[in-house]
């Protein structure tokens, strides 16, 4: 490649960076701004330069600090319960089964339905009143207020296992395809038992996939949205208001807009270290490959 | 230490019969090879043995115990595979420690056996690798080191040495000779390199399609094949097969394969007589065909007249492909031939190592 194709690249390249630049960059730039602003929807002319103060706000908002704590708890609770289950899945459906095929799409299946309707289908299931689910734990004499305050966020943390659990197994069949088939032979004839198996060879071939679908799902989970959205509206109280649904409320419903921007960037923040954790796993796995 | 006994063994996966019907006694302290071509069933007899796949019909014995039904953890046979198989996110040492510490031998123990099997295959400096980091040549002895570690009854190796460049393979195979005269404990090898197989075996099993063609010293299966098969697998170059007829003359019996006549030696002609006039195969290995320049004495030599089509120079030996009418045969003669490209020369055969099968049955005439 000459000087002058060189030169034709970087021309090449300037429409994408535009682009890239105006969809992107703008935007993300404008929220910097704003938020080192006191900027309110409801208050456009009053926009001020307040520097870092939203920032040191949030120290002191227990609102923020509820909503931190709510998305690390549905966060560490969902991914936790999708990896034993998807983990116990995965090795399930691992072994050779007739009608395999069928039984992995119809174990994939949840994944396919949009969030939001999962969220409107489990407010239904699981309603105190009309839910089925309540209704034939009655029946057994079991009561259960899903959506009351003590297991509000534990009941959103089902759905959310109910719903990704089977990407957690798509990603950890995969991983269990792509071992090498002879160590576990030879394992076998070693003497190892069917769990010293599982302990000392499964689980730490497998480590690198198991790392890398946990932080993918972790990365999701941080979005959680669609549940609160369509279910608790945070409630009750502020018992499910995770980091998501209080950047929405505060930036579009109360219109703080400087304040929800700088939540924004903390999060952004956790999960570009999330990012490049992930990043650096996935290469030191191509390594060992 | 332990015997190991086939009894009707059959293994069948979905619709192909990999093994059939195998009855094979191997005693105690032997080495056995296992040889044949690719899917004749070999390594899936070594599977059956180690337990890693189940046997459809038949049983099993490793000693005088009834193994069918264990599983390979209980069988106690130790197991070297042709990829190696180390644990890969295991160092050298965790990989030979393995078997030792899933039976929950004491921890030195396991350190006194490692350190011991590391010293006998001198790979005591590599000991804190892993094995990506390790030769093929170092892996392979890391699987050996796994093997002897456990010290078990039988030993099985898959194709130890094929991914070995050449010149290791022959001095692992020698290593490994030495290893089981040090052990004494029965060995099963299987391999698809006649060579190895004559030159490691006690004994040499050679099988085809699931089934098991012959079994004795390498001798006598190279001297004394039991059907076509087996006569051409071992020997390189293989041996020579002309399609004959046996016509009597007098008191002698003459092969006659449309190209040339030969004299059967008369030592041989009552064993061959009901044969006369039937479809028979005469077959002689490349080593029993001289030039008669560097012939040495032959108390049974039989003259055949033949076109030299390529020559092929092997340092100590030299290769000739001969044509001679329609058949095509290999002599290995004297480097000092004068014999050249194109020309029609002399050839002598020793026909007291003459081989005869049933060109039917395919089984050698005795």
């Amino acid at each position: 490649m000459n000087r002058r194709d060189r030169a034709l690249g970087r021309w090449l390249l300037l429409p994408l960076l535009g682009l890239l630049a105006l969809v992107q960059g703008y935007p993300i730039a404008f929220a910097a701004y704003i938020s080192f602003h006191d900027y309110q929807l409801t208050a456009l002319d009053q926009v001020r330069w307040v520097g870092l103060a939203q920032y040191q706000g949030l120290a002191n908002n227990s609102s923020y600090w509820n909503a931190v704590m709510n998305t690390l708890i549905f966060v560490s609770g969902a991914v936790t319960l999708e990896l034993i289950l998807g983990l116990a899945l995965a090795l399930l459906l691992h072994r050779p089964v007739p009608g395999q095929n069928a039984f992995r799409a119809i174990v994939l299946m949840p994944m396919f339905i949009t969030p939001i309707a999962v969220g409107l289908m489990f407010r239904f299931l699981l309603n105190s009143q009309l839910g089925i689910i309540p209704l034939a734990l009655r029946s057994i004499g079991v009561e259960i207020d899903w959506f009351g305050p003590n297991l509000a966020l534990f009941s959103l943390i089902l759905i959310d296992v109910w719903q990704w659990t089977p990407l957690m197994t798509l990603f950890l069949l995969a991983g269990l395809e792509a071992l090498p088939t002879e160590p576990f032979e030879a394992a076998r004839v070693d003497g190892a038992s069917g769990f010293q198996i599982f302990r000392y060879l499964t689980l730490p071939l497998l480590r690198p996939v198991i790392l890398a679908a946990v932080l993918i799902r972790m990365l999701d989970a941080f979005r959680v949205f669609e549940y609160v959205y369509a279910i608790t509206r945070g409630g009750p109280g502020e018992r499910t208001e995770t980091i998501l649904f209080h950047i929405y409320r505060v930036g579009f419903l109360y219109f703080r807009l400087g304040e929800a921007s700088a939540m924004a960037f903390t999060l952004a923040a956790v999960i570009l270290i999330l990012v490049v954790a992930l990043f650096y796993i996935l290469r030191r796995q191509e390594a060992w490959a | 230490m332990a015997s190991v006994t086939f009894e009707h063994v059959t293994k069948k996966f979905e619709n192909v019969i990999a093994v059939k019907d195998l009855t094979l006694h191997i005693p105690d302290g032997e080495f056995l090879v296992l040889v044949g071509p690719s899917g004749c069933g070999k390594t899936t007899t070594l599977r059956l043995l180690a337990g890693l796949e189940e046997v459809t019909h038949g049983r099993i014995y490793i000693g005088d115990r009834d193994v069918t039904d264990i599983p390979p953890k209980d069988r106690n046979v130790a197991m070297v595979f042709q990829s190696y198989a180390l644990y890969p996110h295991m160092n050298v040492y965790d990989n030979i420690a393995f078997g030792l510490r899933m039976r929950k031998v004491p921890k030195l123990e396991i350190e006194r056996r490692v350190l011991e099997a590391a010293r006998m295959l001198e790979i005591e400096h590599i000991l804190y690798r892993r094995p990506r980091e390790l030769s093929g040549g170092q892996r392979q002895r890391v699987a050996v080191a796994r093997a002897i570690v456990r010290d078990p009854a039988v030993f099985l190796f898959d194709e130890p040495l094929s991914n070995l460049d050449a010149k290791l393979r022959v001095q692992t195979r020698a290593e490994l000779i030495k290893l089981h005269q040090r052990l004494g404990t029965t060995f099963v090898y299987v391999t698809h390199d006649q060579v190895e197989a004559m030159t490691m075996g006690t004994r040499i099993a050679v099988m085809k399609d699931g089934v098991l063609q012959q079994v004795d010293t390498p001798q006598n299966i190279y001297e004394r094949p039991d059907n076509l098969f087996v006569a051409g697998f071992i020997g390189s170059p293989p041996m020579n097969f002309f399609e004959a007829r046996l016509m009597p003359e007098g008191e002698s019996l003459w092969v006659d394969t449309g190209a040339f006549r030969v004299p059967v030696p008369p030592d041989r002609v009552p064993i061959y007589r009901s044969y006369v006039g039937r479809r028979v195969i005469f077959g002689l290995r490349p080593e029993h065909i001289y030039d008669p320049d560097f012939s040495p004495p032959l108390n049974h030599p039989a003259e055949v007249q033949a076109r030299v089509d390529v020559k092929e120079l092997m340092g100590s030996e030299i290769h000739l492909h001969l044509v001679a009418d329609r058949q095509t045969f290999v002599a290995r003669v004297d480097p000092r031939t004068r014999a050249s490209v194109g020309k029609t020369i002399r050839l002598l055969f020793d026909m007291d190592h003459m081989h005869l099968f049933d060109a039917e049955t395919e089984r050698a005439i005795r």
